[in-house]
């Protein structure tokens, strides 16, 4: 994507792992910044890391290149590919031993023990395939805990109604559960409702295509 | 007169961002404008429109707009406006402060 701020021309792609980390971190600290300084402060080094032009330059430039600018690395920032983790609101960094950049070591860490990649390998990856093995990772070390939990004492708790022990399955990660909620929402429950308790009246069902036909005057309906 | 840098653009957003109205869709310039007017004496700001004004046009102080007539004012005022796009300005830094890209 080719954008220009002030005389220069940019050409924009997908950043890289390490990259699309670092904006990432920018993009959330700018949607918490609670004062105009450092909102100013995120949003140019966004920008800055994202284009790769000095935070001098940008302060010349008119808001509307910028906001071009800040728009485009935004959407350059989405996968192609719809991950399950994504879809979920993460608290990342509350823990109070949490630094500033951590997110880019959390990666490197959790794909160098995996794979035994180095420093350069990992941050020059896609960022498709950077989150779909951290995706495996994740789900590996899910399955993992799940044996684990299979063979102790508390998957199988007693219950004192039944007189038994059942098998208690290990509760799943949020983002594992993403694609079920959303496929339950989406198949909506028919309800049977006594032909006595629908609404009276004729009923007319709008065909396929016969949107613009009622939009433009059509009174039939209301006027039943 | 040329479009604001972001800082400015930015003071300018939290200058009159309160005076705009939510709803931006199918709205001329000039109702627009008057919208924002309206706004700013319902709210007793006025001090909104002469800073909103010295912004726009890069002026100095308030002394700089003591000759002006009210009509040259408020030709200024929607000059700024129209100049710096305050519609796509407003409406730009509202999602990007709401953390909607």
């Amino acid at each position: 994507m080719d954008i220009t701020l002030g005389k220069d021309k940019y050409s924009l792609v997908q950043p890289k792992l390490r990259k699309w980390i670092e904006i990432e971190d920018l993009r959330s600290k700018l949607e918490i910044a609670t004062d105009t300084r450092t909102f100013i402060d995120y949003y140019f080094g966004l920008v800055s890391v994202a284009i790769g032009i000095s935070l001098i330059d940008l302060e010349e430039i008119e808001w509307e290149d910028v906001a071009i600018a800040y728009t485009t690395a935004i959407e350059l920032q989405k996968p192609t590919i719809e991950f399950p983790m994504f879809k979920i609101n993460q608290k990342v960094g509350t823990e109070e031993w949490n630094y500033d950049g951590r997110s880019w070591y959390s990666w490197l860490h959790l794909l160098a023990k995996e794979y035994g990649w180095n420093v350069e390998y990992i941050a020059d990856l896609e960022v498709d395939d950077a989150v779909g093995l951290l995706h495996e990772i994740l789900a590996d070390e899910y399955f993992d805990k799940e044996w684990e939990w299979g063979l102790s004492e508390i998957a199988y708790p007693y219950d004192s109604n039944t007189k038994k022990s059942s098998y208690k399955p290990l509760p799943k990660p949020e983002w594992m559960l993403v694609n079920v909620v959303e496929k339950k929402v989406k198949r909506m429950k028919k309800i049977k409702i006594r032909k006595d308790m629908l609404p009276r009246g004729m009923v007319v069902l709008w065909k396929e295509n016969e949107d613009a036909e009622h939009k433009e005057g059509d009174s039939t309906i209301q006027s039943y | 007169m040329r479009m604001l840098n972001t800082r400015k653009a930015i003071a300018l957003f939290n200058l009159i961002e309160k005076h705009v109205p939510t709803d931006t869709k199918d709205i001329a310039a000039l109702d627009f404008a008057g919208k924002i007017i309206e706004s700013i004496i319902s709210k007793n700001e006025h001090r909104v429109y002469s800073d909103a004004i010295i912004l726009m046009h890069g002026l100095e102080s308030l002394e700089m707009l003591k000759d002006e007539n009210p009509e040259e004012l408020l030709r200024m005022f929607i000059d700024g406006l129209i100049e710096n796009h305050i519609i796509s300005l407003v409406d730009f830094f509202r999602k990007v402060k709401n953390g909607i890209p």
